[in-house]
């Protein structure tokens, strides 16, 4: 893109930094910020970045003694404008427009500030290069979303290892014990049922008892009866016979017959009474017996089934055991009403349900890996491309090549394909190797970003070298700035423009 | 073969595209938004378990 099709671009500082009141125009080509030391070209820089970039936090850019500041910027036939106030706690904040080519990576890629580590980037390994490029590739969206999927899914993992899950797992052995439990109680109930079955047997057995009992006394009673009344008859005839022989003639056979008849009455009462005498002893016997029975019976009716108060005692306490496994198992298997998370749900329901969410997550971050592998892939190799174009191009003797491995590990290659480790460079070597990187980096991920800033790193260079690359940058990006130390007198930063 | 049969198992994972856009969009914008982002994967992941309940 020619640099002379863009207009200037014109930046006014007021309280930025040590610089009360600054009004400065950059023309596309290079522009070289001259000032003495202390004299505000980091604030110039500074201050600009703020208007692309957020990572420079504004109180690093107001002035310290002041309260309010301002950053104007005139690009594209529009001026932007931001100011900074400081609050009464002392906090100081930016409010107002951001440059239309705005982007958060541009700081990283764009500006080369001393203090941004620029030179640590090739020093600090590979892991600060991978760091780098998966924030200008956005590789680290990609990374983040890998980590926040891993950490709730560890999360989720933990949640599992719990206390309401770990219930859980012993549903089953509880859900055994509860089955003994009803298998026992059961048992005891059927051994509860044939006690009170065997006893009702008993007691219709005695009853029958008495019953038959009665009902043998009853008959033996009434044979009693009739015997004594058989007695009393018999006596009455002897009585008769009696008085008819006394009105007989004692000699007579008639005599003689009745006496007879009240002989044979006299045995016969004789029989009667030896039968009375035994029939009242069997029907005192039985009287016993009776006796006997219904005080068997009022004993066994009183005191009940043998063995039953001790099966009853049994049944309440495996009632008691059923009803605590029952809550037990409840609480194995549903969360409390009070739960925060999961009041009262099933706790099957919600195992299955973070077990799905974690088979999810795991496709999330499977997905994502792939996707980061290609996309930090294809940046380190046009990355590595763009490295390689500019060494090329720039011809710089002594290098043969600097490229990324797999790993993200810087190699530098000699002439001669050998390689140099970074720590033996010249610290000019490393500063040529640094700015070629960023501009790589620059053309790879921000090819339309307009500038390219370059701060205070002319002190420990090479000059030829250092003009010899920002005249390459130059041809390469729109708006190139550079600060350089002078010893000028006037102590105000100026700005030399070279198209 | 097989790596292209997964890549495209990938691509079939349920609202991938969709979450995709959403967590790119947040964290161009804001790169300190991992609290967002999480919430936004487990809003996802309870939806997932809420609508594939009964292929699980």
């Amino acid at each position: 893109m020619p640099a002379d099709t863009r207009e200037n671009i014109i930046l006014e500082l007021e309280n930025v930094g040590c610089l009360k009141r600054l009004r400065i125009e950059f023309k596309p080509g290079l522009n070289i910020i001259k000032a003495p030391n202390a004299s505000g070209k980091t604030t110039i820089i500074r201050g600009f970045s703020c208007m692309f970039s957020d990572k420079i936090p504004p109180s690093h850019v107001l002035s310290l003694d002041e309260l309010n500041g301002r950053i104007r910027v005139h690009y594209d036939g529009r001026i932007y404008e931001k100011t900074l106030r400081r609050t009464p706690s002392g906090q100081v904040m930016a409010q107002g427009d951001m440059l239309p080519f705005t982007d958060p990576r541009a700081f990283d890629a764009c500006v080369a500030l001393a203090e941004t580590g620029v030179v640590h980037r090739i020093t600090g390994g590979n892991v600060v290069f991978r760091k780098y490029l998966e924030e200008l590739s956005y590789g680290n969206i990609y990374s983040a979303v890998i980590n926040a999927s891993q950490e709730l899914i560890n999360k989720y993992g933990r949640k599992l290892a719990g206390p309401s899950f770990r219930n859980f797992e012993m549903l089953p052995l509880l859900l055994t014990e509860l089955t003994d439990l009803h298998i026992r109680r059961d048992q005891i109930k059927q051994k509860i049922e044939d006690l009170k079955s065997s006893h009702e047997s008993r007691i219709q057995e005695i009853h029958d008892q008495i019953e038959k009992k009665s009902s043998t006394l009853s008959r033996e009673e009434t044979h009693l009866s009739q015997l004594t009344k058989n007695l009393s008859l018999e006596k009455e005839r002897e009585e008769q016979l009696q008085e008819l022989l006394n009105l007989t003639d004692r000699s007579s056979e008639v005599a003689i017959s009745i006496n007879k008849g009240i002989a044979s009455s006299r045995e016969k009462q004789e029989r009667l009474k030896m039968e009375i005498e035994t029939q009242t002893r069997l029907v005192e016997s039985l009287k016993s017996d009776l006796e006997a029975l219904r005080d068997l019976l009022k004993k066994e009716e009183e005191t009940g089934p043998r063995g039953l108060r001790d099966l009853e005692r049994r049944l309440k306490n495996i009632n008691k055991m059923i009803i605590l496994k029952e809550e037990e198992i409840q609480r194995a298997e549903r969360f409390p009403p009070d739960d925060e998370e999961y009041p009262g749900r099933l706790v099957v329901d919600v195992r299955s349900e973070i077990l799905r969410k974690i088979e999810w997550l795991e496709k999330v971050t499977e997905y994502f890996q792939e996707k980061y592998m290609r996309r930090m892939t294809s940046a380190r190799r046009r990355f590595n491309s763009n490295v390689t174009r500019a060494f090329r191009e720039l011809g710089l003797k002594g290098f043969e090549n600097v490229f990324l491995d797999q790993n993200f590990a810087l190699h530098v290659m000699r002439e001669g394909s050998i390689r140099q480790p970074i720590e033996t460079l010249s610290a000019s070597e490393k500063l040529t190797i640094s700015l070629i990187l960023m501009l790589a980096a620059k053309e790879t991920f921000l090819p339309d970003f307009p500038l390219f800033i370059v701060d205070e790193l002319t002190l420990s260079y090479d000059p030829e070298r250092f003009w010899r690359i920002m005249n390459y940058i130059k041809r390469r990006v729109p708006y190139v700035i550079v600060t350089s130390l002078t010893s000028s007198l006037t102590g105000k930063p100026e700005v030399i423009h070279e198209p | 073969m097989s790596n292209t049969g997964n890549k495209d198992s990938l691509r079939q994972i349920p609202y991938i595209k969709e979450l995709e856009r959403v967590a790119v969009n947040l964290l161009r914008k804001n790169q300190n938004s991992k609290e967002r982002l999480k919430e936004i994967l487990e809003e996802y992941a309870s939806r997932y378990a809420r609508e594939y309940n009964i292929r699980a």
